[in-house]
C-alpha cells in the first residue's frame, strides 16, 4: 500500500507534457512522458505508471489509446478532449476532460484517479477476491464521471458567480481566487501564498483584528461594508469552512454594492422631493421612516421614528378606522383606499392612500410602504372633465337630432315649395307629422277656420284607422328606408285609401268660433300649442277626444301673419307611445312650414281677387275716361254750336223772314223776286247746317244750386192746379220740415216732378188721390209722387223709363227717359213701385248737397 | 181780332213777325224783353204768346213759368233758336214750341191751330 500509495506516476502524452509536467511536479505527482514510456514497454518501464493522460489535439493520440489499452491495461485513461468532441472507442477511458478547462480541474481528476486506483488496489489485497476486470472498470469509471462532473460544476460556480470570490487557509493565506475577485480589486493574478490583507485594502481602524481568525475562532459569518477610496462599498463576508473533523479554511465574498447603497440613497433623495407622503411602517404599526412631505402634512413630530402612526400622524390612541395598512401586512397586497382628510394644507382634501407590502426573501411582508397622494384637484379635474364629457356627449347628441331635423324640415320646405294647391301641401304637411323621418305622430288632422261660416272646420286628416292597418303601413315603410321626399312618395301610396276613417272623422268636427269654452277654439285664441295628457280632466277637450277615440294628444295652432287660420291635432293613438317635448318642438317646426303655406295660399287668393278687381276697375276707368273724352267733346260742340246757332239763327232768321216777306210782295217773274228766293233758299240751306250743328248739343249738365224743395214742389203742384180740380183729385203734401234747402239745378228737377205729377193727373182722369211727400236719411233727401189710378201694367213695367216709349197718342215719349237721365246726372235715383188698379209711387232719391255737393 | 204778343229781345226779328202776323190779320204787339211781356199781360189780355226764351236778363223759361202760374190757359208758342230747350219739362207747359225759322209758314199754322182750339180764331 505504501509503495502504491507512493506511486503518483502520471503518463503525459502531447503538448500537454511541456505545459503541464511541472504544475505535476508542484502538487507532488511524477510527470512522464508517454511516448518515451511507450517505445520502452517491452521493458516494463511503463507498467507501474498509474494515469494516462492522453491529449486529442495531438496526432495520433487514438492509435495511443490504442496501445495503452494493449500494453497498459491497469493504467487509467483520461482523455483530454477539443471542445464538443467525444470517442466512443475506448469506452474504458476513466474520464474525459474537454477543454477549455483549469490545471485545477485536471490535477483534481489526476488525484481522484490515483486514489481511487489505490482503493481498487485495496480491495484487491483485502478481499483477496479479485473483481472481474471489465465490472472494475465499469464501476471505477462512474465513480471518476460523478466526481469529475461535480468538480465541473464547482469550478464553474467559482469561476462564474458574479461574486468575488476567495479561499484562504486558516492562516490567512490565498489558496484560490476567482476572476471577480481579481478584477474587483484591480489584480492580474495573485502572488503563490500572498496575506488576504495584503490583497484588501482594509483600513486602519477595521483592520485590527484579523477577520480569519475571528470567523474561525468564533465559528461564524462576518459581514463586514468595506469602502473604498474611490468611493464604491464592498460587502466581504468571511464563512468558516469545515470539514468533518477540522477547519480547512475560510471563503471570502465580496460583493461590489456600490449600485444598491447608491439605490439607496437615491431613493431617500427621491422620496424626499416627490409632491407625496411616504411612509414606512412595521408590523406593530410603528413608523419607522417618513418624507418631509408626510411630516409637513401630518406635523409628525421629529422623533416619530418607532412610534405608533396613527399616533404620530393623527394624535389618536388606537387604529386609523379603514385603515388598509393591516390589509397588506395580512394579504401582501398592494390596497388602494380614499380619504377626506383636513390637514394643514387645507380642509376636506382627498387622499389616494395606497399600502405598498415590502417582503422579504421568505416572502414575509416585513414593511408597509405607504404612499399618500394629495388628489384633491385631479379628482375635481376628472369630475368637472367628466361633466364636460357628459355635456358635450349630451350636446352633440341635440346637434345631430337638431341635424336630422333640419334636414327634414328643408326636405318638408322644398317639398312644399314643389307643389301650388293648397290640398296637396296640406297632405305633405300632415305626411311630416305622421312619418317617422318626421314627427312620427300616429295620426294626424288638419283643422281650419273658414271665415265665413265663423267656425273652425275640419278638413285633411292621415293616419291609419286601426292598429291592424298600422301595422301594415309601418311595416311597409319600414321595410323602405329613405329620406323624407322619397318617404313623401312612399307615404301617399301606401296610405292610399287607408286613411277613409280618419277623412270620415275629421270632416264631422266643426267648432264655432265664437265657443271658446272647447279645447281647440281657446288654443286658437290664446295661439299656444297644448299637449293634453288626459283628455277626461281637460275642460273642453271631451268632444273631440270622443270623436277621435284617443285620450292623449297635441294641439299646435297654425299662424299667418300673426293671425290664427287654424290648427293640427296630433296623437299617438295606436302606440299609445307618450308625446314628449322633442316631439312638440319638430311639430311646433313642420306646423311654422305649413303655416307659411297656408298664409302663401291665402295670400295668393287674396291677390287673385285683388287682381280682378282691379281689372275690372281699370276696365271701368277706362271705358269712362272714353266716355268722358267723349261727353267732353260733345259737350264743348254742344256749347259752341247752341252759341253759334244762338247767334246765327236770329239774324238769319230776320234775313230769311224778309227776304221771303220781299219776296211775296214783288212782282212776280221779277227780278227782285228772284233774288229775294234765292236769299230764302240760302237761309234755309243755312237753317238745316245749324239744325244738324244744334241735333249735337244734347242733354247739359245741371247747374248746380241751393233750392228750397218744399217750394219748388208747391209751385210744381199749383202748375196742375186747375187740371186736379177739374179731374176732382185730391192733392196731399207731407213735407219733412228738416230738409231746408238742396242742391240741385231747379230748372232740370222742376222738368222732373212736373213731368211725374203730370203723370199722376193724368192717371186718375176719374178723380183720385195726388201724394207729395218729401223725407230726410243721411245724405239724401227722398220726394215720393203717389198717385191712385190704375197702375202700370207689367208688359211695360221694364219699359217706362227707355226713351220714345210712350203709352199716350200724343207726346214724345222722353219725358220719363229725360227724367231719368236729369236725376242720374245729379247722383240720385228714380224709380217706381205700382200695383195694378191701386196706383203707382215715383220714387226721387237725391243727394242733399248739404256738405258733399258743391256749386260748380 | 186775336191779339198776339211777340216777346223777342232782337229787333229785326220783332220787326218781322209783326209784319208778317198782321199780314194774316192778327193784332200783334211786340215786347223786347221778358219784364216787358209781363208787364203788357197785367195790363191786356192777350189770345196767344210767341216767346223766345234765350233773352237777356229775364229768360223766357222764366216768363213761361210766370204766366203760366197767373194764366195757365194762356197758350204760348215757344220759338227759339235752341232745340235745346225742348227738352226743358217748362217749356212743356206751352202749348207748343217751335224752332225759330225764316219760313213763318209753319209757326202761321200753328197760331192758327191755338187760337182755333181755344175758339178764338
Amino acid at each position: 500500500m505504501n509503495k502504491n500509495s507512493q506511486n503518483r506516476k502520471v503518463g503525459l502524452y502531447g503538448e500537454i507534457y511541456s505545459g503541464f509536467a511541472d504544475f505535476l511536479r508542484q502538487e507532488g505527482f511524477e510527470p512522464i512522458s508517454l511516448d518515451s514510456a511507450l517505445s520502452s514497454s517491452d521493458t516494463g518501464n511503463g507498467t507501474d505508471i498509474r494515469v494516462a493522460v492522453v491529449d486529442f489535439i495531438t496526432p495520433n493520440a487514438l492509435a495511443i489509446v490504442d496501445k495503452l489499452i494493449t500494453l497498459m491495461p491497469q493504467t487509467s485513461r483520461i482523455l483530454v478532449m477539443p471542445e464538443g468532441e467525444t470517442i466512443s472507442s475506448d469506452p474504458g477511458a476513466f474520464a474525459l476532460v474537454h477543454r477549455p478547462f483549469t490545471s485545477i480541474e485536471l490535477i483534481d481528476v489526476i488525484r481522484w484517479a490515483c486514489d481511487i486506483r489505490e482503493v481498487e488496489t485495496q480491495i484487491i489485497d483485502e478481499k483477496k477476491e479479485p473483481l472481474e476486470r471489465k465490472q472494475l472498470d465499469v464501476l471505477l469509471s462512474d465513480t471518476a464521471q460523478e466526481l469529475l462532473l461535480n468538480s465541473q460544476w464547482l469550478n464553474a460556480i467559482f469561476e462564474n458567480l458574479p461574486l468575488g470570490l476567495l479561499l484562504l487557509s486558516p492562516k490567512g493565506e490565498v489558496v484560490r481566487a476567482n476572476d471577480v475577485l481579481l478584477k474587483t480589486f484591480g489584480l492580474n493574478s495573485i502572488p503563490k501564498n500572498a496575506k488576504c490583507n495584503e490583497i484588501i485594502p482594509w483600513r486602519d481602524t477595521e483592520g485590527d483584528e484579523c477577520r480569519v481568525e475571528k470567523c474561525l475562532s468564533e465559528n461564524r459569518t462576518l459581514r463586514d461594508v468595506l469602502e473604498l477610496p474611490e468611493g464604491r462599498f464592498l460587502e466581504v463576508i468571511h464563512i468558516p469552512v469545515k470539514t468533518e473533523r477540522q477547519v480547512s479554511g475560510v471563503l471570502m465574498i465580496v460583493k461590489d454594492i456600490s449600485e444598491e447603497v447608491c439605490i439607496s440613497d437615491r431613493f431617500e433623495a427621491a422620496a424626499q422631493v416627490i409632491d407625496e407622503g411616504i411612509a414606512i411602517i412595521d408590523p406593530e404599526l410603528n413608523l419607522i421612516w417618513a418624507n418631509d412631505v408626510l411630516k409637513d402634512w401630518f406635523d409628525i413630530p421629529d422623533d416619530y421614528s418607532g412610534r405608533p402612526c396613527y399616533e404620530v400622524t393623527r394624535g389618536k390612541g388606537r387604529i386609523c378606522q379603514g385603515c388598509t395598512v393591516p390589509d397588506s401586512f395580512a394579504d401582501g397586497q398592494v390596497h388602494r383606499s380614499y380619504q377626506k382628510l383636513d390637514l394643514s394644507i387645507g380642509k376636506e382634501r382627498t387622499f389616494e392612500v395606497i399600502s405598498g407590502p415590502v417582503k422579504n426573501n421568505r416572502g414575509k411582508v416585513i414593511r408597509v410602504v405607504r404612499i399618500i397622494r394629495d388628489v384633491t384637484d385631479r379628482e375635481k379635474i376628472i369630475q368637472v372633465l367628466a361633466e364636460t364629457k357628459d355635456r358635450l356627449e349630451d350636446a352633440n347628441a341635440q346637434l345631430s337630432r337638431r341635424i336630422d331635423e333640419l334636414a327634414m324640415l328643408t326636405e318638408l320646405s322644398e317639398a312644399l315649395q314643389t307643389v301650388e294647391s293648397l290640398d296637396e301641401n296640406m297632405h305633405i304637411f300632415l305626411t311630416a307629422v305622421t312619418a317617422k323621418q318626421g314627427c312620427g305622430f300616429n295620426r294626424a288632422f288638419l283643422f281650419l277656420v273658414n271665415k265665413e261660416n265663423k267656425a273652425l272646420e275640419g278638413r285633411w286628416a292621415i293616419g291609419p284607422s286601426s292598429p291592424e292597418e298600422a301595422g301594415r303601413i309601418w311595416r311597409e315603410l319600414e321595410s323602405k328606408p329613405a329620406n323624407f321626399a322619397e318617404a313623401l312618395a312612399n307615404y301617399r301610396e301606401v296610405l292610399k285609401g287607408g286613411d277613409v276613417e280618419v277623412n270620415r272623422i275629421i270632416k264631422g268636427l266643426k267648432y264655432p268660433l265664437s265657443d271658446n269654452s272647447t279645447l281647440l277654439i281657446n288654443v286658437l285664441d290664446t295661439k299656444k300649442t297644448r299637449i293634453i295628457q288626459d283628455a277626461s280632466t281637460e275642460p273642453g277637450a271631451a268632444d273631440l277626444a270622443g270623436k277621435i277615440h284617443c285620450n292623449t294628444f297635441a294641439v299646435v295652432p297654425l299662424l299667418a301673419m300673426g293671425k290664427p287660420v287654424g290648427l293640427v291635432v296630433a296623437d299617438n293613438m295606436v302606440t299609445g307611445s307618450p308625446i314628449n317635448e322633442q316631439n312638440l318642438r319638430l311639430l311646433k317646426a313642420i306646423a311654422s312650414h305649413a303655416s307659411f303655406t297656408i298664409e302663401r295660399s291665402l295670400l295668393m287668393d287674396q291677390l287673385s281677387e285683388n287682381y280682378e278687381i282691379l281689372q275690372e276697375t281699370y276696365d271701368k276707368l277706362q271705358n269712362n275716361q272714353e266716355l268722358l273724352i267723349r261727353a267732353e267733346r260733345f259737350s264743348a260742340i254742344g256749347r259752341l254750336a247752341a252759341q253759334v246757332a244762338h247767334e246765327i239763327r236770329n239774324p238769319l232768321v230776320a234775313i230769311g223772314g224778309f227776304a221771303r216777306n220781299i219776296a211775296k210782295h214783288s212782282e212776280p217773274e221779277s227780278d227782285i223776286r228772284k233774288y229775294a228766293r234765292i236769299i230764302c233758299e240760302e237761309a234755309r240751306r243755312l237753317e238745316s247746317i245749324l239744325q244738324d250743328i244744334l241735333s249735337y248739343s244734347s242733354f247739359t249738365e245741371p247747374r248746380m244750386k241751393p233750392v228750397s224743395l218744399d217750394e219748388l214742389l208747391e209751385t210744381s203742384i199749383e202748375i196742375f192746379r186747375e187740371e186736379t180740380k177739374e179731374s176732382n183729385i185730391e192733392v196731399i203734401t207731407i213735407f219733412d220740415p228738416n230738409i231746408d234747402t238742396v242742391q240741385l239745378d231747379p230748372d232740370q228737377i222742376r222738368q222732373v216732378f212736373l213731368n211725374l205729377i203730370k203723370n199722376a193727373v193724368s192717371a186718375m182722369p176719374e178723380g183720385g188721390r195726388l201724394t207729395v211727400a218729401t223725407r230726410k236719411t243721411g245724405g239724401f233727401v227722398w220726394v215720393d209722387v203717389t198717385d191712385t189710378g190704375k197702375g202700370i201694367p207689367d208688359d211695360v213695367k221694364e219699359k217706362v223709363f227707355e226713351p220714345f216709349f210712350t203709352t199716350k197718342s200724343s207726346g214724345t215719349g222722353l219725358g220719363l227717359s229725360i227724367c231719368y237721365q236729369i236725376i242720374e246726372s245729379h247722383g240720385g235715383m228714380i224709380w217706381f213701385t205700382t200695383t195694378e188698379n191701386k196706383g203707382t209711387t215715383f220714387h226721387v232719391k237725391l243727394p242733399s248737397g248739404e256738405k258733399t255737393f258743391k256749386e260748380e | 181780332m186775336a191779339r198776339i204778343l211777340v216777346v223777342d229781345d232782337e229787333k229785326n226779328i220783332l220787326a218781322l213777325y209783326k209784319e208778317e202776323l198782321s199780314e194774316e190779320g192778327y193784332e200783334v204787339t211786340t215786347a223786347a224783353s221778358a219784364k216787358e211781356a209781363l208787364e203788357l199781360l197785367e195790363k191786356d189780355n192777350f189770345d196767344a204768346v210767341i216767346l223766345d226764351i234765350r233773352m237777356p236778363e229775364e229768360d223766357g223759361i222764366s216768363a213761361l213759368e210766370k204766366m203760366m202760374v197767373k194764366r195757365r190757359d194762356l197758350p204760348v208758342l215757344i220759338n227759339t233758336a235752341y232745340s235745346t230747350y225742348k227738352d226743358n219739362f217748362l217749356t212743356w207747359l206751352a202749348e207748343d214750341y217751335i224752332i225759330k225759322s225764316a219760313d213763318l209758314s209753319e209757326l202761321k199754322d200753328k197760331i192758327k191751330h191755338i187760337l182755333k182750339k181755344k175758339g178764338k180764331a
